[in-house]
C-alpha cells in the first residue's frame, strides 16, 4: 500500500509519459495502483450488487418461520444454519444488506446536502453567518450525539426514514468543515474574481466555480460518512431502535443472535462480519480516494 | 485567561440552553406521553389530574421554563416512573459511566501514543505496516459485535473474565471483583479510540520530524533518543491533546453500546430507558448531566493547552 503511494508519480510527470490526459484518468490511474483501494471498489461493488438484487439471490424467504428447524447448524440445505425461528441466516444476511446499505447510503446523502450547504455559504459570507454556523457545528461536535440519537429514536420511533434523518443530522459536521475550508482557498482565487467580474450572480459563483473544486474532498468525506452511517444504523439497530423486526438488517440480527451466545455463537458472526468487512472496505476506499484525488499528488502519508 | 474562561463557560451555557430546548421539544411533540398516563386502570379524571399534578397540562414554553429554573436551583425533578429524584438516579449511574470511559480513555492513551510514535519514526516498516492495518481494523470494528466476540471467547469458551456487569452477586465484591468486570467492556470502548488515536499520533509525528528544528537539532549532533524525547515529544503533544479532546464526545457515546453489551449500569441503559418510558425529568436530566460533563471535559483539554504550548496565550 505505501510503495504503490510513493510511486504515485507527479502529475507533470506522468503527462510526459503520454497517457493520461485528464484529470479523471490521472484519477483511475491513481486509483488502480493502490492496490488495496482498487479491491475494496470491487468488493463494495460485489456486496452492493448482493444488496441490489437481494430478492432474486436470497435462496429462502428471508422472513418465513419454520418452528421445526430452530437453530440448525449450517449444513448444505442451509450454509449458514437457521436462526432461533427457524429463518435462515443466508437469506437473512442478504436481506439485511440490502437495508444496511440503503440507510447507510440514504443518512450519507441527507448529510451531505446540509454539510455542503452550510460549509459552502459559510466559507462564501464569511462574517457573522460563518461565525454562527461554526459555532453550531463545534457544539454538535462537542456533545455526546450518541445519546441524543438514541433518544429521539425512541421518541419519534424507529421508522426507516427517522432512522436516516437522524444518522443524518448527527453526521453532518465533518463535511461542513471540509467544505468550509476548501470554499475559504478557492474564493480568493482569480478565475473566482474573473466570473464575478465578467458579472456572474453570487450563487451561480458559489455552485458553478467554487463548490466542484471541493468536490474531491467531497467524494473522500462521502465514502468514509457511508462507513460511519452503517456503523450507526447497525449500533441503533442493535438497541432495538434501528430497523424494526421482523425485517432483517445486520444490526437487529445481531441484536437477536446476542440471546444466544451460549448455545449458538455462530449467530453473531455472520451479519458481525458483513458489518465490519463493509465499513472496513469503505474506509479503505476513503484512505484510497483520499490520495488519488489529491491534486498535488505528493501528500505525505 | 480569566477573561477566555468565562467566554468559554458562556458559551457552554448556550450550548446547553439550546441542547435542552431540542430536546424538550422533541420529547413533548413525540407521539404517545409519558407510560405512567397510559395505566388502563386509570379513568380520564384520574389521567388529568395526574398530569395537572405533573405539570403537563401548561403550554410546553411554561413546563420548560419552570424545569430550567428548577435546574439553576439545583433540582433535577423527579423520575415519572421510579418517583425517586433524577439526581438520585444520576448519582447511580454516571460514576458508573466516568469509570468505563475513564479506564478506556486511559487505556486509549497508553496504547496508543507509544504505537503512533513507534510507527513514525520506523516509517514504512513492517511494524509500521502492522499499526496501520491494525487501526483500520480497530476504526470499522463495529463496537457491540466485537464486544460480543470478546465474550464468546473470554467468558464463555474460556471462562476467565465474566460476561458482564458490574459486580459479582455471589463472590467476593471489592474494587478488584469491579477491575475484572471492567476488562472487557474498557477494551472494547478503547479500541475504536486506540485506532484513531494512533493514526493522529502518527501523522503529526511525522510532519514535527520535517521541521527545521528536528533537522537543526539533529545536525548539531542531538542522539537520537534525546532528539524523539526532548525535542520531538513536545510538539507532538499539542496536537495529540486536541484529537484527545474531539474524541471524548465519541467516547461517552460510545459507552452507551458498550454498557449495553455488558449489562453495564451506566448512563446508557438509563438513557434508553427513560426514553421509551417518556420519563421526561428522567431524559432531561440525562442529556443536560452527559452534556455538561462532557463539555467540562473539554475545557479542561483546552485549559491544558496553556502548559503545553507557551506560544499560547489567551
Amino acid at each position: 500500500m505505501k510503495d504503490a503511494r510513493a510511486a504515485v508519480a507527479p502529475a507533470s510527470v506522468t503527462a510526459q509519459a503520454g497517457a493520461p490526459r485528464s484529470l479523471s484518468q490521472l484519477f483511475w490511474r491513481r486509483l488502480r495502483r493502490n492496490r488495496l483501494a482498487f479491491w475494496s471498489l470491487i468488493g463494495l461493488a460485489i456486496i452492493h450488487l448482493v444488496g441490489l438484487f437481494a430478492p432474486q439471490i436470497q435462496p429462502y424467504d428471508p422472513n418465513r418461520i419454520e418452528l421445526g428447524k430452530k437453530l440448525v447448524a449450517p449444513s448444505a440445505e442451509h450454509p449458514f444454519g437457521t436462526d432461533e425461528n427457524g429463518r435462515d441466516i443466508l437469506s437473512r444476511v442478504i436481506a439485511g444488506s440490502r437495508v444496511s446499505l440503503a440507510v447507510g447510503l440514504a443518512a450519507m446523502l441527507f448529510s451531505l446536502v446540509i454539510g455542503t450547504a452550510l460549509g459552502g455559504v459559510a466559507g462564501f459570507r464569511s462574517g457573522f453567518l460563518d461565525t454562527f454556523l461554526m459555532r453550531t457545528t463545534d457544539g454538535m461536535l462537542s456533545i455526546p450525539l450518541f445519546f441524543f440519537m438514541l433518544t429521539a429514536l425512541a421518541l419519534i420511533g424507529s421508522t426507516l426514514p427517522n432512522i436516516v434523518v437522524v444518522i443524518g443530522l448527527a453526521s453532518w459536521m465533518s463535511v461542513a468543515r471540509v467544505v468550509r475550508a476548501e470554499v475559504l482557498r478557492t474564493t480568493p482565487m482569480d478565475y473566482v474574481l474573473a466570473s464575478r467580474a465578467i458579472g456572474c450572480q453570487e450563487s451561480r459563483v458559489l455552485w458553478r466555480h467554487v463548490l466542484p473544486q471541493a468536490m474531491p474532498s467531497i467524494i473522500v468525506a462521502a465514502t468514509l460518512g457511508v462507513a460511519t452511517a452503517i456503523q450507526f444504523e447497525s449500533a441503533l439497530s442493535f438497541l432495538g431502535l434501528g430497523v424494526q423486526p421482523p425485517a432483517a438488517s445486520w444490526g437487529n440480527m445481531l441484536s437477536n443472535a446476542r440471546g444466544y451466545l451460549w448455545t449458538s455463537p455462530l449467530l453473531t458472526v455472520y451479519p458481525g462480519v458483513m458489518i465490519f468487512l463493509t465499513v472496513l472496505l469503505y474506509n479503505w476506499l476513503g484512505d484510497g480516494l483520499r490520495d488519488a484525488l489529491d491534486p498535488t499528488g505528493t501528500r505525505a502519508a | 485567561m480569566a477573561k477566555y474562561l468565562v467566554r468559554r463557560l458562556g458559551q457552554t451555557v448556550i450550548l446547553m440552553i439550546v441542547v435542552t430546548m431540542a430536546t424538550f421539544l422533541l420529547m413533548t411533540a413525540a407521539p404517545g406521553g409519558p407510560s405512567i398516563l397510559l395505566d388502563p386502570n386509570m379513568t380520564a379524571e384520574q389521567v388529568a389530574q395526574m398530569k395537572r399534578l405533573l405539570g403537563l397540562d401548561q403550554p410546553i414554553w411554561k413546563q420548560y421554563t419552570i424545569w430550567m429554573w428548577r435546574v439553576v436551583g439545583g433540582n433535577l425533578g423527579a423520575s415519572f416512573s421510579a418517583g425517586t429524584p433524577v439526581a438520585e438516579l444520576i448519582g447511580h449511574h454516571l460514576p458508573n459511566t466516568l469509570l468505563l470511559s475513564g479506564a478506556a480513555m486511559l487505556l486509549s492513551t497508553l496504547a496508543a501514543i507509544p504505537a503512533g510514535i513507534l510507527s513514525a519514526t520506523r516509517r514504512h516498516s513492517r511494524l509500521d505496516q502492522v499499526v496501520t492495518f491494525a487501526s483500520f481494523f480497530g476504526i470499522s470494528m463495529p463496537v457491540f459485535w466485537y464486544g460480543l466476540m470478546l465474550i464468546v471467547l473470554f467468558a464463555i469458551r474460556l471462562p476467565w473474565l465474566p460476561p458482564g456487569g458490574m459486580r459479582d452477586l455471589q463472590g467476593p465484591s471489592g474494587p478488584l471483583d469491579v477491575a475484572l468486570h471492567l476488562v472487557l467492556p474498557a477494551i472494547v470502548l478503547a479500541t475504536a479510540n486506540i485506532a484513531q488515536l494512533a493514526r493522529y499520533t502518527r501523522s503529526s509525528m511525522i510532519s514535527v520530524m520535517g521541521e527545521d528544528y528536528i533537522r537543526t537539532a539533529r545536525s548539531k549532533g542531538v542522539g537520537a533518543r534525546s532528539l524523539l524525547y526532548r525535542h520531538a515529544l513536545k510538539n507532538v503533544m499539542i496536537p495529540i491533546v486536541t484529537v484527545t479532546g474531539l474524541l471524548l464526545p465519541r467516547l461517552v457515546g460510545g459507552a452507551a453500546i458498550t454498557e449495553t453489551v455488558f449489562n453495564w449500569p451506566g448512563m446508557g441503559s438509563l438513557a434508553v430507558r427513560a426514553a421509551f418510558e417518556r420519563d421526561y425529568p428522567t431524559i432531561m436530566g440525562v442529556t443536560l448531566v452527559i452534556s455538561v460533563v462532557v463539555v467540562l471535559s473539554n475545557l479542561i483539554v483546552d485549559v491544558l493547552y496553556v502548559y503545553l504550548d507557551p506560544r499560547i496565550r489567551y
